[in-house]
This record gives C-alpha cells, sequence and structure tokens, in this order.
C-alpha cells in the first residue's frame, strides 16, 4: 500500500530520536523543529499585540486627558505621570457602574447558558426527532454577528416591538389611548408589591436595559454552550453511565450525578469564556442601548470609548488606557483563579474520582 | 513552576485578546435620511493629465499653501487634481450635488466625498491624522466632539491669508456676522463656513394638522396639549423624540423650555453665570415630565433615538410633530422628501407639506422661545495634504463664491455663510411651495439672526449631562436631583 509523504524542509521534520542505519542519535537540543512556521504569526502576535498592550501601559502613565497632538512624540516621556490615573479610576462612580453590570451579566449570562446549554445538550443527546435541525436552531444565533443583529434586537425590544405585542396578546399589557404601554391591573399590583414598580413595558430604560442586554447574550451565546456540553457529553464513558443505570439511577439522578460532574472542565472553561465576554463587552450595549439610559447598561468596553469619543470635548487618551489596563488585569486574574480552579489533577484521575463520587452519591441515594 | 506558567501563559493570553478586542464594534445605527457610514461618493471629473497637474502643483505648495493662492485661473488654486473630503455633514446626495456643480466649473478636479456618521467621525478622523491618511478636505464645526475645532483645528491650514487673498482685506464682513470667527481657533481660521444653522423649534406635518383640525400655531402649553390628545384620538402620535443616544438633540427641548420660563438663563449657565441647578431648570425638567405625564411626549423616547427613528416616525407620518432645525427644511422638497419616506420604510410615498412651529409659550410666561444658531460647519484644508491647490479652489468655490453658495442655499440645507445669496425658492420643487416659501424665507431670516449660539459654548461634558438628564427625567427621576447632577457633570467652555 502506497503511503503519502508530505515534503518537508529536512531541518524541519521532526527525526526520531532513534537511528538511521542502526545508530542512536542525540537528542537535539537547538530550536525546536517547527520554529520556521510558527515564527511569523509570532512576530506578528509579539509585535502587534504585545506591543499595543505595552503601549496602553505607558499611556496610562500619562495624565488622564493627555491626547497626542500633531508633533506628539510617540513615547511623550516628558509627560509622564506616573500611577495616579489607577487611583482616579478607583474613584470614579462609573467604573465601579461597570463593574457591578459586568459582574451581573456575568454571573446570569454564564448561570443560563450553562443550564439551557446542558438540558439542550442531554435532550439532543437522546435521539429526539429532527434531532439534526433543532442543533442548527440552536446554534445558529452563535455565527449571526452582534453588530447585525442589533438593529434587529432594537425592534424587539421597542415600546411596539414584537415582545410587548406577544404580551399584549397574553392578556399582560394594555394600550391606552396615548399608545403607551402598560401592565394590566393584577400585574401592575403584583409588580409594585414586590418591589419592581419601575419596571415597565418600554424595555430600553435605566431599570431593564441592562437586562436586555443580558437577555440579547443568552440569545445568542446559548447555542455555544451547547455544542460544548454536547461534545463533552460524548466523551463521558458509557460504562459510568451502564453502571448508574445498573444501580438504579433516573434520567434527572444520571444527568445531576454522573454527567453533571463530569462536565466540570467545560463549565469552567465557559466560566472563563464567559468572564472575558462580559469584561470585553462592546458591542451590544453600543449599538444597543448605547450604554444608556443614564449609564444604565454602561460596561467598561462602551466606558473606554465614551473617555476617547464621547464624554469629553478632546478624547482623554490616558484615562481609556489607564481603564484598558485595568481591564486586562481584570480578564487576566479572572482567567488565573477560574483556571486554578479547575487544576491540581489530571484529566484521568479526575474521571476517576468523579466516577467514585457518582458512585458514592447513587448509593447515598439508593 | 511549570504547571504555574502555562495557564498563567493561557491567562495573559486571553486577557490580551480581551485589551485588543475591548473596542471592536460596528457603528451606531443608520438614519434612513443619512448615508451609509463611510459612503463615498466620487464625482469622477478628472482626467489623466489633470490628475497629475493637479497632484505636481499640490506637492510643489505642500511646505507653504500660501504661496500659490491666486495664481492660476481658477478659484485661486489648482485647476486639476484629485481631493478627498471628509465630513459627517452634507447627506451623500447633497454633496453630489455641491460636487456635480463645481464640475461643471472644474472638470478637471476630482472630488471623492465620504460621509461618516457623527458618531464615527471623531474616531475615523482622530486615527487618520495619527497616521498621517488624512482627506485633504474636512469638516470642522464651531464646537461639540463630533468635528469640533478644538479636535481638529491643529491639523488645519490657516485659510485667513487665503480667504483674502481670494476675497480681499475685508473678507470676513462677506460672512454672515460671526460666523468665521465661531472657526477660528487659537488665532487661526481654520474653516471657511459653508453655512449657519439654527434650532429650538418644531417642525410639523401640516397635512395630519388638517386632516385632524388642528391649528398649525400652538402657542400654548395647553394648545400643544389639546392637540395631542387630538392626534391620540387619531391614532396619530404626537410628539417624537428620541433621547437613547449621546447625541444632543433631546437636550434643544430642555433648552427651548428653559427659554420659554427665562430666556437668557441657559447661556448664563453655559458661561458659569449661573449654575445648573436653579429654579429655571428644574421647573423645564418639570414641564418635560409633565409633558410624558400629559401624553405629549411618548413614552418610548427613551429607547428610541432622534435619528433614525424619530426621523422615521416624522417622514413616515406616524408623528405629527418632531424637534428638527433648519437642515430640516432639505425634506421639504418633492425630491428628498420622497427619498426620505422610503428611507423611513413608506412604500409608494405620497409627499407631504412639512413647517416649521415656534415652540409654545411652555411656562406660560409670555416668553416665546427664539432661535438658536451658528455656523454649523465649515470646511478646513489639511495642513499636511499635497493637494491643497485643489483643496482650495474646492473650498473656496463652495464657501467664498456667489455661485457655490447658490448650490449651498439650493440645498435649503443651510443658512448661506456667504452675504447676499438665498435660495431660488421657485425652482426648488418644495411640496407646497405657495405656502412654504414665504415661512421658509422668515425662517432663514429669523436663523440668520439668532440671538444666541447653539452648540458653540456647551462642552461635550455638559452635553452628556444634560442627555442623561433628560434620560433621567424620562423615567421618573427627581427634578431637582437631576439638576444638580447636571451642574455637578457639566464643564464651561471659555468665552472667546
Amino acid at each position: 500500500m502506497a503511503k503519502s509523504v508530505t515534503a518537508a524542509p529536512n531541518d524541519l521534520v521532526p527525526h526520531s530520536p532513534k537511528t538511521r542505519g542502526g545508530a542512536t542519535r542525540r537528542r537535539h537540543h537547538g530550536a525546536p523543529p517547527g520554529i520556521a512556521w510558527i515564527l511569523p504569526g509570532f512576530v506578528v502576535s509579539v509585535g502587534l499585540i504585545y506591543f499595543c498592550i505595552g503601549y496602553n501601559g505607558f499611556l496610562s502613565l500619562l495624565p488622564w486627558d493627555w491626547r497626542p497632538g500633531r508633533n506628539s512624540p510617540m513615547f511623550d516621556s516628558e509627560a509622564l505621570e506616573g500611577l495616579g490615573n489607577y487611583a482616579a479610576a478607583l474613584q470614579k462612580d462609573l467604573f465601579w457602574t461597570c463593574l457591578k453590570h459586568t459582574l451581573i451579566f456575568f454571573l446570569v449570562a454564564y448561570v443560563v447558558q450553562c443550564l439551557m446549554g446542558i438540558i439542550f445538550a442531554a435532550i439532543l443527546h437522546s435521539k429526539v426527532y429532527l434531532g439534526t435541525l433543532w442543533k442548527v436552531i440552536i446554534f445558529i444565533p452563535v455565527v449571526v454577528a452582534p453588530a447585525i443583529m442589533a438593529p434587529v434586537h432594537r425592534r424587539v425590544f421597542a415600546v411596539d416591538g414584537p415582545i410587548n405585542w406577544i404580551l399584549q396578546h397574553l392578556g399582560l399589557i394594555n394600550v391606552d389611548g396615548m399608545g403607551n404601554r402598560n401592565w394590566t391591573g393584577w400585574l401592575s399590583w403584583l409588580l409594585n408589591h414586590i418591589g419592581l414598580s419601575s419596571v415597565t413595558p418600554n424595555w430600553i430604560q435605566p431599570s431593564t436595559s441592562l437586562w436586555v442586554i443580558i437577555a440579547v447574550q443568552i440569545w445568542g451565546s446559548i447555542g455555544m454552550a451547547f455544542i460544548l456540553f454536547f461534545a463533552a457529553m460524548g466523551q463521558i464513558e458509557p460504562e459510568i453511565l451502564e453502571a448508574a443505570r445498573i444501580d438504579g439511577a433516573g434520567n434527572i439522578r444520571v444527568l445531576w450525578s454522573v454527567i453533571v460532574p463530569n462536565l466540570k472542565p467545560t463549565i469552567v472553561s465557559l466560566a472563563i469564556l464567559n468572564a472575558i465576554t462580559a469584561l470585553k463587552l462592546f458591542d451590544q450595549p453600543y449599538l444597543i442601548t448605547a450604554g444608556g439610559p443614564a449609564h444604565s447598561s454602561e460596561f467598561l468596553g462602551t466606558y473606554i470609548y465614551g473617555e476617547l469619543f464621547q464624554f469629553h470635548s478632546k478624547p482623554q487618551y490616558g484615562g481609556a488606557a489607564t481603564l484598558s489596563i485595568m481591564l486586562l488585569v481584570l480578564a487576566v486574574g479572572c482567567s488565573i483563579i477560574m483556571s486554578a480552579g479547575s487544576r491540581g489533577q489530571s484529566p484521568a484521575k479526575q474521571a476517576k474520582k468523579r466516577a467514585r463520587l457518582a458512585k458514592k452519591n447513587l448509593e447515598v441515594a439508593a | 513552576m511549570r504547571k504555574i506558567t502555562r495557564p498563567l501563559m493561557a491567562a495573559l493570553a486571553a486577557g490580551a485578546m480581551a485589551l485588543t478586542m475591548a473596542a471592536c464594534g460596528g457603528g451606531e445605527d443608520k438614519s434612513d435620511t443619512k448615508d451609509t457610514s463611510g459612503t463615498e461618493t466620487t464625482a469622477d471629473a478628472g482626467t489623466d493629465a489633470g490628475t497629475d497637474a493637479g497632484a505636481d502643483e499640490g506637492s510643489d505648495s505642500t511646505d507653504d499653501g500660501t504661496e500659490d493662492v491666486g495664481s492660476d485661473e481658477g478659484a485661486g488654486g489648482a485647476t486639476a487634481g484629485e481631493v478627498t473630503w471628509w465630513g459627517w455633514t452634507p447627506d451623500t446626495p447633497v454633496a453630489e450635488k455641491y460636487i456635480a456643480a463645481f464640475n461643471e466649473v472644474y472638470p478637471d478636479i476630482k472630488i471623492t466625498y465620504v460621509n461618516y456618521e457623527n458618531a464615527d467621525y471623531a474616531p475615523t478622523m482622530q486615527s487618520a491624522f495619527q497616521t498621517g491618511a488624512g482627506p485633504d478636505i474636512f469638516d470642522v464645526s464651531a464646537g461639540g466632539n463630533v468635528g469640533g475645532k478644538q479636535l481638529w483645528g491643529e491639523y488645519a491650514e490657516d485659510l485667513a491669508p487665503y480667504a483674502e487673498a481670494f476675497l480681499g482685506a475685508d473678507w470676513k464682513d462677506q460672512f454672515a456676522t460671526g460666523y468665521v470667527d465661531q472657526l477660528t481657533y487659537e488665532g487661526a481660521v481654520v474653516a471657511l463656513p459653508l453655512g449657519g444653522v439654527a434650532a429650538d423649534f418644531f417642525w410639523i406635518n401640516k397635512d395630519l394638522f388638517e386632516a385632524n383640525g388642528v391649528s398649525t400655531e400652538l402657542k400654548t402649553y395647553d394648545e400643544l396639549k389639546a392637540a395631542c390628545d387630538t392626534f391620540a384620538a387619531a391614532g396619530v402620535q404626537c410628539f417624537t423624540m428620541g433621547t437613547n443616544s449621546t447625541d444632543t438633540f433631546s437636550t434643544e427641548l430642555l433648552r427651548t423650555i428653559m427659554s420659554s420660563i427665562q430666556p437668557d438663563m441657559y447661556m448664563k449657565c453655559l458661561h458659569g453665570e449661573e449654575s445648573w441647578d436653579n429654579e429655571v431648570t428644574i421647573q423645564a425638567l418639570q414641564i418635560v415630565q409633565q409633558m410624558q405625564a400629559d401624553g405629549i411626549i411618548s413614552q418610548d423616547a427613551t429607547s428610541i433615538k432622534q435619528y433614525p427613528e424619530s426621523n422615521n416616525n416624522f417622514m413616515s407620518q406616524k408623528a405629527a410633530i418632531v424637534q428638527m432645525g433648519t437642515w430640516y427644511a432639505q425634506y421639504a422638497a418633492e425630491e428628498s422628501m420622497l427619498g426620505s419616506m422610503e428611507g423611513a420604510g413608506v412604500s409608494n410615498p405620497t409627499p407631504f407639506t412639512m413647517l416649521p412651529m415656534v415652540a409654545p409659550d411652555f411656562a406660560g410666561l409670555g416668553n416665546v422661545p427664539e432661535y438658536v444658531g451658528e455656523a454649523d460647519y465649515g470646511l478646513a484644508i489639511n495642513i499636511d495634504s499635497p493637494n491643497k491647490d485643489a483643496a482650495w479652489t474646492f473650498v473656496s468655490w463652495l464657501t467664498a463664491t456667489q455661485e457655490g453658495q447658490q448650490k449651498v442655499a439650493n440645498a435649503i440645507d443651510l443658512v448661506p455663510a456667504l452675504l447676499g445669496v438665498s435660495a431660488d425658492w421657485d425652482n426648488l420643487g418644495l411640496v407646497s411651495a405657495d405656502i412654504q416659501i414665504p415661512i421658509f424665507q422668515q425662517m432663514f431670516a429669523d436663523a440668520a439672526a439668532a440671538p444666541e449660539s447653539r452648540n458653540l459654548y456647551i462642552s461635550a461634558e455638559t452635553g452628556n449631562a444634560q442627555v442623561i438628564a433628560m434620560q433621567q427625567i424620562l423615567t421618573g427621576g427627581d427634578p431637582a436631583a437631576i439638576a444638580a447632577q447636571m451642574e455637578a457633570d457639566s464643564v464651561d467652555l471659555p468665552v472667546e
């Protein structure tokens, strides 16, 4: 049988440490094989991304309102002021407002994504009719660019948009003579008595605009969570599931005590991805709510942009760079903490441990 | 050690990704009556020979742009070349008309116009100037954070020597009062005014008013409320307004109402002579709240933008009143109105008659809000442009010749900057010329004589503070607390 051979530069072919002609060769300790292939990408990565991060760091040491002039040097070292911008950022209410929004966004979007992703994945692992079609339908929102969907979402959440139309036809909303939408009597009474009187069917307003952004994010990202969980569930050893069945576990028990523990790496990965998404969020709040009304859906991304181009008569480069570096630190910090939480044991050991735990749970339940 | 390094590197990479992507996003929604962000329109008028000549001449004059002024047979610059023009205004169709008319006189100068959305203009210009890729000609306004002279003035050629060589020693006096000074920054005339603009009044759909038996002159708050009740009964939105944006259109209602309470208070606050948390501001905020409670301002005011939604509501005849300025007159011509209506989602549109209406005396104190206005924007020449001569030919023709200014006047988008020029009213194709012409003539005359500036002294910080105030007051905020926050967030600009 003929074998296909891929041509490659001799130096780049990973040689076996064993022989040619029977003699054992010494391990090569020079440049790693394949370095030539990755060098261009490596140069671009280091040259652009890390340089930009470093330059941002430099700009963050300049005055908050520093702005490059026509003949400004690239490194305006005379303007260096030190770390004062970081202290100033921490004293800004809007910074903490953005962080609060980020945290709420992360927690809600992440929890809902995980729950819905696991449920969809579990259902579609059980040979559902037209399963492939459902998978496509669930995943499609992931591939649609937020910028394209933003006008649609603005319309969906408009006062006279589809959501209110549905609520109106469910009898939850009344339309008065002015065209204003109001909750029907009992719902209005209920919202008043649980402290949500500010929630009206005008969704893009301070009390609900953040939740509009969260809803849009959930809509757009459940597909990704579903795919990840679907793939992770396919990795679970069938023997473990069979053992659980033999021990008498029902569907819910198997899902909760066997499947979910085995999804921990995916759950952690999703947490990291969601944390980064929340921190760098820009598209949806900028395009759907413009960060408002009254900063009610402002995030760090839109805040940084606002400091540069919207909030001031002149761009505030120092301030924007400072906030960018703080965003970087937060992103790296979150990633390290979450990674550390999932580290410690090899995958094989973790699988064995989870199997033992699952068995123990079942025994306790039995 | 290795166990620590690997996740650390992964986290660093993730963080880097987050940082570099933090500001990735698209532009704002488009106004349907405006053109696509970054839309490019080119008048293909240049010939190869002309292009080469223009480029050469431009290069020669790079070091000293004033040397060749008036040396050519054209409007003081080159007669051939290629020039790029970037701006957030005018709309592309209007710019196309300007360029086409210019090319009838200068067929060998190719002008490429790129129109940006307001929100996209500043980021684009910042990047362009930083990388030396700026346009030859660009828009500059008297104030604001879109194209304010304080932003781009240092990148603009001082046009005073050019203008003096072209128009003579009394060149400033040939423009509307104050326009040139408003575009002067740190002693240099950074742009020549194309025209002026005025605001603080309403536009009404006369056809809807008449169909519902509503008077086209609403002089008091009660009359306005009664009109809105009538429109509501007919299923027509009365007054459309959008505050869900950082643009400051919605704040003009606040100013209009403040003017009806105490005419000079707004300017006093702008100049720091009064604080924003005064009784007039608080009362004005209360009136805004009352307007919402009375159904004059619709519920969706916090969730829509002035452009495109409010504009579309008006152009599609869903709403009877909108607060816009003199620039809105351009849609009164049948051709542009049909385009705007189609852009607003109307199929097979029938044009309607739109008219300006003086804002009511909101407070009932006998003060009718007056127009506020200034030079809307001017054309600047990039100080580093290699095509300064050809650029000056275009700038001077459009801003400082009767012929060019006539085109500006006929677009009825701006009050012409050059004195003695007025629109060719009988040939503009207005929907109801006999009704609209005298009213529009009065509007433009009032605009040219506006006693107060519009945006000249409004810093971005103050503008944002007012936008947030409007958003908060329309969602049930406390007027006194909102006014206090306005005072805290506003920044006064120096009075020059």
